[in-house]
């Protein structure tokens, strides 16, 4: 149900829309993986944007060509599907998880739809969506092999193919490394305090090293850690993109964490679990990593959530009479009778149904049942197709608004964009550049001559449209209610 | 409530000469404060100061309290609510009295104060010195990112008045009667000190949920206690409700307050009342007594009561919504936590570790109970002030030098101003943050908008926002208000419009500011 709810609300309302415009990311993965698709190659060096020409070390090369694939085939529904699929997964997943260490229900379905707010201002079909999936994957299989649940054998066997996989599709794979060096140090301390065997925190340790050992296996070898550990330690860069900062309570998207919050604490409070000292590390770690950067939200709702329900269920059973307890018990038995039916058919046709939707105009012609595309009055949609059925307007290099980047790229690949958000990969010299000229601060002319820049395309709204307006040098060339395109006069 | 190990008996004989520890902490941050350069970031972190100094000085002129927006020409003559007035007239009267080294001593008596109270509750409730010590310094480093001198430091005062006899009140060791005497006396200051006074109701309120659950929890012979805590709370909420209305705006202090919060734009627009941000390294304390607490909850979980988990669970929530409110957490957080690490470090094994730490911990008490040196902090005070009066007392320069930081205000602009009245006409447009710097330095010309926004009001802030950010129809703003010239920073982007524009002139810059004026 969990499945089929959060997929149809994803690919049929008009979340299908956000998931692929609430950044422009999506529309720079695809041109990336179309690029690779057609070259069956991996790109190497950038030739997307006219302001860098240097290597480039792709660390998702392997989510940007499924998701190329999937939109090839069904256009940015595709994309649409895939995202949904994956997030819908993975709460589908988190509540299998929650059922099967015996939770009650009610209680698993109540802490899934707590962890999907809060997970929810980060779902976008990007690759990041790979990341939550297999974070929880291996917080899964960690917790299950320290419960004993599951096998060294079937852990060495899985983990380490996984993050093969994971190490291909996006570079936060080093979540998966974080959450065995948790364990594997959680488990020393217990080990160390109950003056037992430190037989799991070696295991762990062992884990550790083939799991980090496998991570060399993607297409850019070591250079990819000294990368990402580059971009890591840049306090500028990493603070460049919105999604790196501390979570900004007063938004409406931060509700769900806030909630998540308050539930552990409150649980903390009431439930009184014994303490331990992984545990401790996870809720205390990912706790601080979420508060450090918006970004690791989700990985701590996926992380937190069993164990809260791990809290509840033995508060539950030394308080079988509270009142809390009691109501829950009722509803559970009521949903349990109706669950003792249910099976996963119905989740793979709505998949196919879904995906007999979308793919409608392939298979019958005709316009698609579930248009998709970038919302015109949040991208330059008109002023792209202007530029495009007037090539002369403009002459020499763009300048671009920073959250249209990527959109520009996929939408107009005859001209090449100043800047989009892959910060990690052109450093801090062009940020600088660019936010001299976004701003404006003096020299940014310097930096127009510097890049040979001849017109420039940004919302209305933007400061810099004030100041081109009064220079001679530069006409505006199209006007609409969100763009305004400056060309420099010849 | 453990045994107060600090105040056992023990007849100690004491030396006039030695201070306290608590003593020394009131030293050390008192002198910093005004010794060190902290003193500038005390009146130069922000210009807030400067107008509230301006504020006071025109209701010590005019014997009354300020009504009516006075220091803007946008806002001129429409009715105020002054939420600090009180603040004011002190910044004013030490100002006036000892320029800013004064205010900077006021701030510092009232930051060293509330270490010093808070290391004495801390010790008073029995917990280890160095226990206490160290909480003490991590709240003081949570509370330092706040320390400014501004009406706010009241606040954090009284915040750990109310929250320490709130506590010493359900642990019985304050009377309903004292209670009920002192915070509504307090709260009727509070709310003429500053326009925070609301978190005393927050504070009360969760100590009546607390007592509520405890009631609802207790059994049925031994309700009586928790149910008078609960009458004589509610009653307390009641009386400090009804002082608060001692003030020169009444009831109208709270509609404006509550207006104010209500608002997204204005509550979202001033860098303290966003959210922490964790990448800043001074909030590294903060994220320490949030992992400090949540180790708390969780390892001391069978012994946190109720009310201290509500006071924890509903500081950290506001502290996580408004990064202005982390210092009122850490005062609020300290003697629960300390209460609980004290409780495990008594209970600990004698490892050698503990051995030492216990015999560390003797022998400074023991000296600590020796000191008698109460009249330190008075002495200290009397001096710094000695000094800072000795250009009004004995003429010549004076020994300790406060100035705003001229790297931060458009010091020099505004002299050439004040030295060429004619370079500019028609009403002013001003850089946000140096508002309060222009009401002070420049009380000749009236500014467009200062960080005293509930003054302002959306409507305003928005056109501001308009011009400043150079939307579509600045030009109309600017007009409207019949503005004639410009005071930014020089790297503004407006700058660079004005520029470009034929009917603006650059009349003034230097590598702070620049001012352009309309051409007549």
């Amino acid at each position: 149900m969990i499945w089929i709810m959060l997929f149809l609300g994803l690919s049929l309302t008009s979340a299908r829309i956000v998931l692929i415009s609430a950044d422009s990311d999506p529309a720079l993965h695809r041109r990336l993986g179309d690029w690779m698709i057609q070259n069956h190659a991996i790109v190497r060096k950038d030739n997307l944007l006219h302001t860098y020409h240097g290597p480039i070390v792709s660390n998702e090369w392997l989510s940007e060509v499924i998701f190329a694939g999937a939109t090839r085939a069904l256009g940015w529904n595709g994309s649409v599907f895939l995202a949904a699929v994956l997030i819908a997964t993975c709460f589908w997943l988190l509540h299998r998880l929650l059922l099967a260490e015996g939770s009650d229900p009610v209680l698993a379905t109540g802490l899934v739809f707590v962890a999907t707010s809060a997970c929810s201002m980060h779902w976008l079909a990007r690759p990041l969506l790979f990341t939550h999936l297999l974070s929880l994957v291996f917080a899964w299989q960690l917790r299950w092999f320290q419960n004993n649940r599951v096998t060294t054998r079937r852990m060495f066997l899985l983990l380490p193919v996984l993050m093969v996989l994971w190490v291909n599709l996006h570079g936060a794979f080093i979540t998966g490394l974080v959450l065995i060096a948790m364990y594997a140090l959680g488990s020393a301390i217990s080990a160390w305090r109950q003056s037992t065997s430190l037989h799991k925190s070696k295991t762990f340790a062992a884990l550790l090293l083939v799991c980090g050992a496998v991570t060399f296996v993607n297409p850019n070898g070591w250079e990819l850690h000294r990368h990402i550990l580059s971009f890591l330690r840049s306090r500028e860069l990493s603070t460049v993109t919105t999604e790196f900062a501390s979570p900004n309570f007063h938004t409406v998207g931060m509700r769900g964490f806030l909630l998540l919050l308050l539930v552990v604490v409150t649980t903390l409070l009431i439930a009184r679990p014994q303490p331990d000292a992984t545990d401790i590390l996870l809720v205390g770690g990912w706790g601080y990593l979420a508060l450090l950067s918006a970004r690791n939200v989700p990985i701590f709702a996926l992380v937190t959530t069993p164990l809260l329900a791990q809290w509840i269920m033995e508060f539950a059973q030394t308080h079988p009479h509270a009142f809390g307890v009691r109501l829950c018990r009722r509803w559970t038995m009521r949903i349990t009778t109706l669950g003792r039916r249910a099976s996963d058919v119905p989740i793979v046709i709505t998949a196919v149904c879904v995906l007999l939707v979308m793919a409608k105009p392939r298979v019958v012609g005709g316009t698609s049942l579930l248009p998709t595309d970038f919302p015109s009055s949040r991208y330059p949609t008109s002023a792209v197709n202007y530029l495009r059925a007037h090539p002369g307007a403009v002459r020499g290099e763009m300048f671009n608004y920073f959250l249209w980047g990527g959109y520009l790229e996929f939408a107009f690949p005859e001209r090449k964009p100043f800047i989009d958000s892959r910060n990690v990969m052109y450093g801090l010299d062009l940020t600088h550049d660019f936010q001299t000229v976004n701003e404006p601060k003096p020299g940014w002319k310097d930096v127009f001559v510097r890049y040979n820049v001849g017109w420039t395309i940004l919302p209305v709204q933007h400061p810099l449209n004030r100041i081109l307006g009064l220079s001679p040098q530069w006409t505006p060339v199209f006007s609409n209610e969100l763009t305004l395109v400056f060309s420099r006069t010849p | 409530m453990t045994t107060p190990a600090h105040t056992e008996p023990s007849s100690p004989c004491r030396h006039f000469w030695l201070p306290s520890v608590s003593t020394i902490l009131w030293l050390v941050f008192f002198l910093a404060s005004n010794l060190s350069p902290v003193r500038v970031t005390f009146i130069g972190d922000d210009a807030d100061p400067c107008w509230h100094w301006q504020e006071g000085n025109w209701m010590l002129q005019h014997h009354a309290v300020l009504r009516t927006e006075l220091f803007s020409h946008t806002r001129g003559g429409s009715p105020l609510v002054d939420l600090w007035w009180l603040s004011e007239i002190v910044t004013a009267l030490a100002g006036n009295l000892l320029g800013w080294g004064g205010v900077v001593l006021v701030a510092a008596a009232v930051v060293a104060t509330c270490v010093w109270l808070l290391h004495r509750q801390l010790l008073a409730e029995g917990n280890d010195l160095i226990l206490s010590t160290v909480l003490t310094l991590l709240a003081a480093a949570v509370c330092a990112t706040h320390w400014l001198a501004r009406p706010h430091l009241a606040t954090q005062l009284l915040v750990l008045v109310f929250a320490w006899q709130l506590r010493w009140f359900q642990r019985g060791r304050v009377t309903a009667r004292k209670l009920l005497i002192l915070l509504p006396v307090l709260t009727a200051l509070w709310a003429n000190l500053h326009g925070a006074f609301i978190i005393a109701f927050v504070l009360i309120g969760v100590h009546f949920a607390g007592t509520v659950v405890n009631l609802a929890r207790a059994d049925v012979d031994q309700r009586a206690e928790p149910r008078r805590r609960a009458m004589v709370l509610a009653a307390l909420g009641v009386a400090c409700v009804l002082a608060s209305l001692l003030n020169p705006n009444g009831w109208e202090l709270l509609l404006h307050i509550f207006r104010y919060m209500r608002s997204p734009l204005l509550m979202g627009f001033a860098q303290e009342y966003l959210p922490p941000n964790f990448r800043d390294p001074g909030m590294l304390p903060f994220a320490l007594m949030l992992v400090l607490t949540l180790l708390t909850l969780w390892v001391f979980r069978s012994r946190v009561n109720a009310t201290d988990g509500l006071l924890l669970l509903v500081w950290v929530v506001l502290s996580l919504r408004m990064v202005r409110n982390a210092p009122l957490f850490a005062l609020v957080a300290a003697p629960i936590l300390a209460e609980h690490w004290n409780a495990c470090l008594r209970a600990a094994a004698p490892s050698f570790f503990m051995r030492c730490y216990r015999n560390v911990c003797a022998r400074l008490t023991s000296v600590d109970q020796m000191a008698g040196a109460r009249g330190l902090p008075m002495l200290a005070t009397i001096t710094m002030v000695l000094v800072l009066a000795k250009p009004q007392l004995f003429g010549g320069p004076p020994l300790i030098s406060t100035e705003l930081p001229a790297n931060r205000f458009p010091a020099s602009a505004v002299e050439f101003l004040r030295h060429s009245p004619a370079a500019v006409s028609g009403e002013m447009f001003n850089e946000y943050a140096w508002g309060g710097y222009l009401i002070l330095a420049l009380p000749e010309r009236k500014v467009f908008i200062h960080p005293n926004l509930d003054a302002y009001g959306e409507e305003l802030t928005r056109q501001f926002l308009q011009v400043n950010n150079i939307r579509p129809g600045w030009e109309d703003v600017l007009r409207r208000y019949r503005v004639g010239w410009t005071i930014l920073p020089r790297d503004h982007p407006l700058n660079r419009v004005l520029a470009r524009r034929s009917d603006w002139d650059l009349v003034y810059a230097d590598p702070i500011s620049a001012i352009y004026g309309r051409k007549p």
